[in-house]
This record gives C-alpha cells, structure tokens and sequence, in this order.
C-alpha cells in the first residue's frame, strides 16, 4: 500500500512542471491578431530548453536573481498576462488597473519561481512533442511529454494568435489546467476575502524559502 | 407552357427560395459559430474538470491541516535521511518493483471496467518486468504495444455510474473521495500482495518500504505544491478531481471536460 493515492505524486509533481512554461510579459491585455501559418511547435520547445539552459542545476537563490532573464525568454512563447487574468476569470473585475498589473507581477514570479525550482533540483528534462493540432478557429495545442529521472508527465500547451505570433494561454500537466487550478484557488478567496489579501498572500509567499525544505533530497 | 408546368415552375422557385432563405438565416450563426472566441471569456467549464463535490470541507480542511503537521514532525525528517543514504536510481527500482507488485489492482480493475485487452497489456507488462529483472526495472516500457493501462477499484465503480459522493482526506493518505476511498481500502485488503506475508513482521517491513522509498519524491512535490499555491487545499482538490477525471469513462450521453485531451496522452507510465 502506498502512502498517497497513486495520483497524488503525479499530480503534486507535475502541477508544477507543467505550470511551468509561463512566463510573465507584460500588464496590457493582449491583443489577437491574425493567426501565423508556422507551427509553433519547434519555437516553442526552443524556448522552454533555453529556459532549462538558464536555470539547471542553480541554487533556489541563484533562481530568484535570474527571474528576469528567464521571464525575458519565456515571453517570447508565453503570454503571461493573458494566463494570469484568464486564471482570475471573473474576479479579474474585482481588481483595480493598479492591482491587476501586481497580479501579473506577483503571479507571474510566484508560478516561474516555483518551476524552475523543480527543474533545477532534477537531471535535465527531455522534451518531446508528440502532435500540434488544430482545436479550434485561431487555437492550437501541443502535445508534449517531459521525461525527468524516470518520471514521464504529458504537458498540453493550448495557443492562440497574440500579438501577431501563437502564445501560450494555458498549459496542461497531466490534465491539470494552469489556468483552472489557479481559478478554483481564486474563486474560493474571493468568497470570503478581497484583492489586497490576495495580492499580500501572493507577495508572502514570495518573499518565502522556495520550498518549505530547503536543499535537494538527492 | 400549360398550367401544370407553370406550377411545377412555381413549386421549384418556392423551394429554392425557401432554402434559400433557410440558407442565409443560418449562415450568420455558422459564421459566429466559427469564429474565435476571445481568450478571456471562454466558458470555465473548458479549462477544468467538474470538481468532486465537497460536502464535508470544514472536516476536511481540518484533516489537510492534520495531515500537514503529520508530514512535518514524522515523513519529512525520515525522507530526508532516507534520501540522502540512497540514491535515487535505488529509489526508483525499488518504487518499480513495489509499482509491479500493484498488478493486481490494475488487471481486477481494468476486469472491472470491462477492458479485456487492457487486463491483457498489464499481465504482460508484469510477466515482462517481473521475469526480466522482478519488477525493478520497467523492461515493458520499450515495448510500445505495451503500454501501460492504468486502472483501480474506484475507477471501476466510476466505470458502473458509480459518483465520487465527495472529496474525501483520508487520514495521511491525502486526497481521495469516498468512491475512490472504498476502492483504495478493497484493493489494499484483498489486492495488495504484500498483505497475504504470513508473518506481521514482513508485512510491517513491506508496507513501511514502500511508504518510506516514494517520501523524498512525495515530499518535496508536496512542499512544492504548497509554496506555488495560494490556498493548497483547494488546488490538491482540484488537481485530483482533474486527474480522477481523465481516468474515468464518461458517464452514457456526458461529455467530459477533459475530451481534448488525446488518448495518447491519456496514459501515464509508471513512476
């Protein structure tokens, strides 16, 4: 007998795995535009593996200095903003301009942080795409899997055309919507609690060790 | 012309400008049907699974906060001595033999479900694994007929319309609901091989094995989860929900919201 229900590793370790690959751009409400004819697919494994490049192997510490590169990066396939109020979802409204630009802020480093940490503390994943296909009018989506000491995890990144080139809005680790866990965790706070403790607690758990352990368990 | 050609002249054009007619009225809605809905107000129900009810939050918030302090004085001190004496390729043999050794919750589970070939592909994957090196190593992985078809009790009673009833947190166990709790509870008492040791002491050993090799892994994706989360609880609930829902059959005449995800993705090989 296990200690866990079998799904609960998989599903704690690829929450985040997966959430992964969201890198934060910019505050503005993003614009749709024609969809480019490319796939996406090459580009967008590109950039995850430089992300692994910039982050293997560093200290929690090391990451936390390297956050703006690594958003930097990332921006280029990801649309931060655009996950980020897609996870408010109709609290998104709840939020002054102010506020929401420090939700994207905040949410965007909390959710890169908390990736990287997890790449950083294993040997290097290997990325492979196994479909790129259309879903839908100006929506695509990337079948991947991410290979990790012995752990395989299906990723999905759902893309749509922003800002004239296809971006990430929502990523699916082992069916585990981004976008959607974030929501279910904000839908509960604002029954009972406002945007500035949301925004505070966001900020704590920053300022917060990356992981409650500190060090590898290798 | 006489009469009736006029009229047959007259019935076709009626006709045609009926469909005509018909035509033009349903275009604007097969336009508006294709077009892209922004990405910001597509219906919730696409981004997530139907969450497992909760009906007993309170009580299971407070087994969460139990079960966190639990993790904290005992589990996590033990996975971390354990993980710093034994490597982690040691860990993951030993986390594949105990994986093999749960076949037979996944064969009565997949006969449950009613999936013959899938009961098939896992006693392969035993036979396969166990004779090539007794489940430490996962030999069935480089056979890609032999892909793994993961199933359990709980999923079998989803497969019979069974509802999960609600979210359940099982005392240091963690997530369940009380469908999947009486599944994990049959499949341990009458599943489990380790069970059926004639002496306690191997049993103890067993099961004590077994929970102590998967804690490195288990704890720090714990610890991860909490500091990536604003409120853990709800995003462990909504995590389990989502994965016990890519795993169970569709109910007759429903949907699920996990449809886009490929069956090729669908499977997840063993830890």
């Amino acid at each position: 007998m296990n200690l866990f229900p079998s799904a609960f590793l998989r599903i704690t370790a690829v929450l985040f795995l997966g959430v992964a690959l969201l890198a934060p751009v910019g505050v503005a409400a993003p614009a749709a535009a024609a969809a480019p004819a490319a796939d996406p697919a090459p580009a967008l494994m590109a950039v995850i593996n430089k992300v692994i490049d910039l982050v293997l192997g560093k200290s929690p510490d090391a990451i936390t200095s390297l956050l703006p590169q690594v958003r930097t990066k990332m921006s280029e396939s990801f649309a931060i903003d655009a996950i980020v109020q897609r996870a408010f979802g109709r609290n998104w409204t709840k939020l002054t301009p102010a506020q929401q630009a420090q939700a994207v802020e905040l949410l965007g480093n909390l959710i890169i942080r908390t990736y990287a940490t997890q790449l950083a503390s294993g040997s290097r994943p290997t990325l492979a795409v196994t479909a790129s296909r259309e879903i839908g009018p100006e929506r695509r989506e990337i079948v991947s899997t991410a290979a990790q000491d012995g752990k395989v995890v299906n990723v999905i990144y759902r893309l749509a055309p922003i800002d004239g080139q296809w971006k990430v809005y929502d990523v699916l680790a082992e069916n585990v919507s981004v976008v959607g866990n974030y929501r279910q965790q904000f839908d509960a706070h604002f029954v009972k609690k406002s945007a500035d403790e949301l925004l505070a607690l966001l900020k704590a758990k920053l300022d917060a060790p990356a992981t409650e352990e500190k060090g590898k368990s290798e | 012309m006489n009469g009736r050609r006029v009229n047959r002249l007259f019935r076709r054009g009626g006709w045609s400008l009926a469909l005509l007619g018909v035509g033009l009225w349903l275009a604007p809605t097969r336009l508006a049907a294709q077009a892209p809905a922004s990405i910001f107000d597509e219906d919730p129900a696409t981004l997530t699974a139907p969450p497992i009810p909760d009906r007993i939050e309170g009580f299971n918030r407070a087994l969460f906060k139990v079960n966190d302090g639990l993790y904290k004085v005992t589990l996590r001190p033990i996975s971390k001595v354990y993980g710093a004496v034994v490597p982690a390729p040691v860990r993951r043999g030993v986390g594949r033999f105990f994986h093999n050794l749960a076949y037979p919750t996944r064969l009565v589970g997949n006969l449950f479900e009613g999936k013959v070939g899938a009961a098939g592909t896992e006693t392969a994957r035993f036979v396969v694994n166990t004779v090539t090196s007794l489940g430490f190593v996962a030999t069935a992985d480089h056979f890609p007929k032999l892909k793994e078809r993961p199933s359990d009790l709980g999923l079998a009673f989803g497969a019979w319309g069974m509802g999960h009833g609600t979210y359940v947190v099982l005392p240091l166990l963690g997530p369940s609901s009380l469908r999947d709790g009486v599944g994990l509870g049959l499949s341990g008492y009458f599943l489990d091989p380790v069970r059926y040791l004639q002496e306690w002491e191997y049993r103890a050993v067993g099961t004590g094995l077994e929970i102590v090799n998967a804690s490195p892994e288990q704890m720090r994706a714990y610890d991860q989860l909490k500091a990536g989360s604003i409120d853990a609880y709800v995003a462990l609930r909504d995590a389990y929900s989502a994965q016990r829902s890519r795993r169970t059959p569709p109910a007759a005449g429903q949907t699920p919201a996990a449809s886009a995800v490929p069956a090729a993705a669908a499977s997840t090989p063993p830890p």
